[in-house]
């Protein structure tokens, strides 16, 4: 059997687009993604799972990424370094729970991991303020300044959960699944980065 | 009432703002594929003869040691004994280059060794810290052997360290 032939019938769903997002990137639906056939190969240690696995999440896992750490370039270091893990890790995958939740709790994980370099995040924190981060931040209009320091300044947390909710349009129990949250964490962060926003907002704009 | 995210303003304003960077699937395709090949995950023969390279021997003697201590895991404490530092990994045959830049973090090895079931949060960032820097160094002493081998051996050390340099409880932080 080739490494991921099981996954051919999961081709073709499409995530719902939040509007005026571009896209419409084939996106799996986690209980369509898990699959025997690959599960089976991780465990075995087949070299080229990784890439079944990358074809299939590669571009979800690099915005979640990004998300989380609010830098393209260390986004594909870390998305690199996901997949090197998985690739690596495939043994210990135990087959319970999806694939895919396994892959982004590992890129969540390494994300997180980096982000407790606190003086680094200070850095970055810096840098999206001023404008200076290439990637991320498309707009520089003078009236959404405020917006993005209001943004860059909730937690790590609320801001992550945030972005992937309103920009990146996933639902709760995605979100959930991505960080390794409950739901209602979930729902509660992103009722909190609002309420966070809309009082930034409400005083400077 | 409607307020400015029932009515969809500051969500599209959001979008607009932090809209996603294009995924460059290819060029990180391309250094997932180099890594692999490089560490030896593809190549056994290669990950095999990187073991037994008696610098790689004892850096990642030492260098594991604190690792799985680090981890805290049950993992860990199995493997632990075996590759501790008094069991002969780190103070027979160290490399110049880690006994010259290293002598504090071996001793700080033999401390953590004994001591790791009670290490405290302080400890473990210290005993992080001084796996890395062994890191360091052994890099910087196979970078100087000029050798295509080593520079294999090199780029999974690199690796490695990178992943070392990321935090004290992500699961497998050194691969070997």
């Amino acid at each position: 059997m080739q490494p991921g032939a099981g996954f051919a019938r999961l081709a073709g769903e499409q995530r719902k687009e939040p509007a005026g997002t571009a896209g419409g990137e084939a996106v799996i639906e986690s209980t369509e993604l898990w699959d025997a056939g690959l599960s089976r190969e991780l465990r075995a240690g087949e070299a080229r799972a990784w890439e079944t696995l990358y074809d299939a999440l590669g571009k979800r896992v690099f915005r979640l990424i990004v998300r989380l750490v609010s830098d393209e370039q260390v986004a594909r270091d870390l998305t690199h370094d996901t997949f090197v893990a998985v690739s690596e890790r495939g043994a210990q995958y135990a087959g319970r729970g999806s694939v895919e939740g396994w892959v982004f709790r590992i890129a969540a994980n390494t994300a997180k991991s980096w982000l407790r370099d606190t003086a680094r995040r200070r850095e970055i924190r810096e840098e999206m303020l001023t404008g200076t981060t290439g990637g991320v931040l498309r707009a520089e209009a003078e009236d959404r300044i405020v917006l993005r320091q209001a943004v860059m300044e909730l937690s790590d947390g609320q801001r992550a959960v945030l972005l992937l909710h309103e920009v990146d349009g996933y639902t709760h129990a995605e979100i959930g699944e991505m960080l390794d949250i409950a739901e209602g964490t979930s729902k509660a962060r992103l009722s909190r980065a609002r309420n966070a926003l809309r009082e930034r907002l409400r005083r400077e704009m | 009432m409607k307020d400015d995210w029932t009515d969809g303003r500051i969500g599209e304003q959001l979008r607009d703002a932090f809209s996603p960077p294009e995924f460059p699937e290819r060029e990180i395709r391309s250094r997932i594929r180099q890594t692999l090949k490089s560490v030896g995950s593809e190549s056994d023969t290669l990950r095999d003869r990187t073991r037994r390279h008696p610098v790689v021997r004892t850096v990642l003697t030492a260098a594991a040691t604190l690792m799985v201590f680090l981890a805290g895991s049950e993992y860990g404490r199995r493997t632990a004994e075996p590759t501790a530092p008094e069991a002969g990994g780190v103070q027979e045959g160290t490399p110049v280059a880690i006994q010259t830049s290293g002598s504090r973090y071996v001793a700080n090895l033999a401390r953590f060794a004994e001591h790791a079931p009670a290490l405290g949060t302080a400890e473990r960032e210290e005993a992080r810290e001084a796996a890395v820097a062994i890191l360091y160094a052994a890099v910087t002493e196979l970078l100087a052997q000029e050798d295509d081998e080593l520079l294999a051996i090199t780029a999974r050390l690199m690796y490695s360290l990178r992943q070392s340099q990321y935090g004290t409880d992500t699961e497998g932080v050194l691969l070997f």
